[in-house]
């Protein structure tokens, strides 16, 4: 092969640099590019399959692969330490391609079609494991619960390193029943435990269990752990899910793990808990006593009864933050009886509180946010969720916040222009979230005259906004038009073709877009999208597109989503649309022929984040 | 070792591979570990001869490192000089491939770790996201595999050719 000399002429010169330096390079490629680089000539396959085979730390999850691609990527691998699947495409014969020997970090999203085998399977070949993430379908019919129980047992003993252990298992109906929930003996290397869905007492019993095992090894001190506080003994991070939180259970977690840097508690009722069982202040007040705790999330989730903590009011809260002061991250959600001088105590206690959501409250108000005091200098992410009291006051003074890098405000309907205005001057915003808002063309445009470098935008249902305030927004001085990368215009009767046509043609680092139920985007819309990369190398194409409901779309436009439009599409959402009714087995021979993309036909989010538990996929 | 200030005023000369010399402070030269060990060595009497960089290159890499180096730094207009830095750092590797890969090659060479990791970083940058046939175009590589090999690379990779 005749090479090009070097510095005459532009040809053929990656192909020039000395091998070590084509290695550094593709060592700082993710997977995706990676592979695409091998089929562009042999000396570059070569590299490519070094650079594979020595790789330590793989990230799939924003892909769901098949076997084969899977078993192609990691064939020949022997330095795996870290791997992330999504697992939507694989089943328990998969365990042998990805069980490598050394991994320490195994993290399984998705896993639709694994048997509790897996767990069996995982203690056999990856006994070096640390940290363990599990994300499954509760198999009701494949294996019973207390098979299930048994392998998770099994692979405890296998596992001897475990320190991070995550067991999601989502039910696909009400809530589990009492057998169904998990049931295990924590090993004493464990750090860091999520179980999901747990029963009251089981977690109580654990809880103690894990205490009294602190007090018998703490004259041990036992090895360098890899996480948080390596010569701390015992749980540093607790999470679950349950069925009820009760005072019995929050008693135990401050008797009994004192220590505890993280705790994640999250309950689903299925009816109203009653009251002299419920928790209380003195709950909360307990927890006063874990003084290293960070971290603290407790939600009460109205997905199977809309029930709140009815029996905790301001001082359970105050109580709490007075004890809990070095809390960096709170996390409340159905506290119906909380008000703002409840909430308030958080930001003037915990003087480095950086991340602050609350979600569903009845009483909390702008308030709350009046003088932020301390917070100002730290808070980093602020969510306030569906708070009806909200208004644009508070997002006026959150827009002190210099720090500030998250602000979500979805469903906090009475916030409006005003608020714009004034949080378009921070200038570390990258992600914003105005779902619902009362907000308006001049709003947009208010931000788009800004200094936000917004990477993800979400103007969901905001209904005033038209493709006027879009063209405003991503103006062309303006910061966002180069920053967007994530966009959701779901719900906006005011967007049309033209909106879109802007987008398309200014956004080049746009990656993800939602525009369900925009009923006026029509097919012209879908041709410009998917000829984005028509732009030769200007923009990145399209990773996710959400089309769930759109009925301006033609069955016609089937053609427009098949190849060669859309390349490097992951993820397509078409349910409810005429597209899908008509067309479904043309789908279904779409989905076969391009083996990297996943069509969802159920309404799910953006990569079917939640919710994929409840579907098959086309 | 010298004195800060005796190190600041001293200079050093380097010499391209096509023969032309380039006067620099010894805190910007010491960017390089290659040469920072070469002053440690006292082996700097005179010109360092780099047989691998040509003038065009050298003067690009010399410019980096006076930045860096902090030889020529303006009064900061932003807050945070690492912020400024950054921005600077991307306007100066936003070149013509060709610099590119000399700029890669003489980083390299002169161990300059930094700018070494920006070039590459630039590099990975332009490949990110593009599908094979954009990267043979982008870099002008030549397809070399025969009409059977780029079959079976299709059935291999089947999602990269959608």
């Amino acid at each position: 092969m005749a090479k090009v000399v070097r510095g005459c002429g532009d040809g053929g010169l990656i192909e020039s640099l000395p091998q070590s330096l084509v290695l550094e390079i593709l060592g700082r490629l993710d997977l995706e590019s990676l592979c695409s680089v091998a089929p562009v000539c042999k000396a570059l396959r070569f590299s490519v399959s070094q650079a594979l085979s020595t790789i330590s730390t793989i990230d799939l999850s924003e892909f769901s692969p098949t076997v084969q691609i899977l078993n192609r990527v990691l064939a020949n691998n022997r330095m795996l330490r870290s791997l992330t699947l999504d697992c939507a495409r694989l089943d328990d014969s998969s365990i042998e391609v990805f069980a490598k020997e050394h991994l320490q970090e195994l993290v399984l999203l998705k896993c639709f079609m694994f048997s509790s085998y897996i767990f069996t399977a995982i203690s056999r070949k990856c006994p070096n494991l640390r940290l363990l993430s599990l994300e499954m379908i509760r198999p009701c019919e494949l294996d019973s619960p207390d098979d299930c129980n048994n392998s998770i047992a099994e692979m405890l003993k296998g596992c001897l390193c475990l320190e991070s252990l995550c067991i999601k298992f989502h039910v696909q109906y009400d809530g589990p029943s009492d057998l169904e929930f998990i049931q295990l003996i924590l090993p004493k290397t464990i750090r860091v435990l999520l179980l999901q869905p747990i029963s009251d007492w089981q977690a109580k019993l654990l809880v103690l269990k894990a205490g009294a095992d602190r007090d018998s090894t703490a004259s041990l001190a036992g090895p360098g752990s890899s996480f948080l506080r390596p010569n701390c003994n015992g749980l540093q991070s607790l999470s679950l899910v349950l069925n009820k939180i009760k005072d019995e259970l929050l008693i135990a977690v401050a008797s009994s793990l004192p220590q505890l840097v993280e705790l994640c508690l999250e309950d689903k009722p299925l009816e109203e808990p009653s009251l002299h069982n419920d928790l209380t202040n003195r709950g909360l007040q307990s927890l006063g006593s874990c003084r290293n705790l960070t971290s603290l999330s407790l939600t009460r989730s109205r997905q199977n009864f809309p029930a709140t903590f009815r029996r905790v009011n301001d001082v359970g809260i105050l109580l709490l933050s007075e004890g809990c002061r070095r809390l960096e991250s709170v996390r409340l959600g159905g506290f119906s009886r909380v008000t703002d001088a409840g909430y308030v105590s958080f930001l003037y206690s915990c003087k480095n509180l950086k991340r602050f959501e609350v979600v569903n409250p009845f009483f909390l108000s702008d308030l709350t946010f009046h003088n932020l005091a301390d917070a100002t200098n730290s808070l980093v992410e602020v969510r306030l969720l569906s708070c009806n009291l909200v208004t644009s006051e508070t997002v006026e003074s959150l827009s002190l916040c210099r720090n500030l890098e998250v602000l979500d405000l979805s469903g906090c309907k009475s916030t409006a222009d005003v608020g714009l205005i004034s949080i378009s001057k921070l200038c570390k915003l990258t992600t914003l979230d105005l779902g619902g808002a009362d907000i308006t063309d001049s709003g947009l445009a208010a931000l788009g005259r800004g200094s936000c470098p917004i990477a993800s935008l979400c103007l969901r249902g905001c209904k005033r906004i038209t493709d006027r305030g879009l063209t405003q927004l991503l103006h062309q001085d303006g910061i966002i038009r180069r920053t967007l990368s994530t966009l959701d215009l779901g719900y906006l009767p005011g967007l049309s073709d033209k909106g879109i046509s802007i987008i398309a043609e200014v956004c080049r680092e746009i990656t993800n877009l939602s525009i369900r139920s925009c009923f006026f985007v029509t097919d012209a819309s879908i041709t410009v999208l998917g000829s984005m990369e028509g732009f030769e190398g200007k923009r990145r194409p399209l990773r996710k597109l959400d089309l769930y409901s759109c009925s301006g779309l033609s069955n016609a436009s089937f053609w427009l989503l098949a190849p060669p439009f859309f390349r490097g599409l992951r993820w397509l959402g078409v349910g409810n649309t005429r597209l899908l009714a008509k067309s479904k087995d043309r789908f279904v021979e779409l989905s076969r022929d391009r083996p990297g993309l996943t069509i969802c036909a159920n309404g799910c989010e953006m990569g079917c984040k939640d919710g994929w538990q409840c579907h098959e996929f086309i | 070792m010298m004195s800060l200030a005796a190190q600041k005023e001293k200079k050093i000369v380097l010499r391209s591979s096509d023969g032309e010399e380039f006067e620099v402070e010894v805190a910007t030269a010491r960017q390089s570990k290659m040469i920072s060990n070469m002053i440690n060595d006292g082996c700097v009497e005179g010109s360092i001869p780099l047989f691998n960089v040509d003038a065009r290159t050298l003067a690009k890499v010399i410019e980096y490192c006076r930045r860096h180096a902090g030889a020529t730094r303006i009064l900061d207009e932003y807050d945070n000089p690492n912020e400024e830095i950054k921005s600077w750092d991307a306007t100066y590797i936003d070149v013509h491939q060709t610099i590119l890969y000399d700029i890669l090659q003489a980083a390299d060479y002169l161990e300059i770790k930094d700018l070494l990791d920006l070039a590459c970083e630039q590099v990975a940058n332009i490949i990110r996201g593009k599908h094979v046939e954009e990267i043979r175009n982008t870099f002008n590589i030549k397809n070399d595999f025969t009409v059977e090999e780029e079959k079976e690379i299709r059935k291999q990779h089947p999602w990269l050719f959608e």
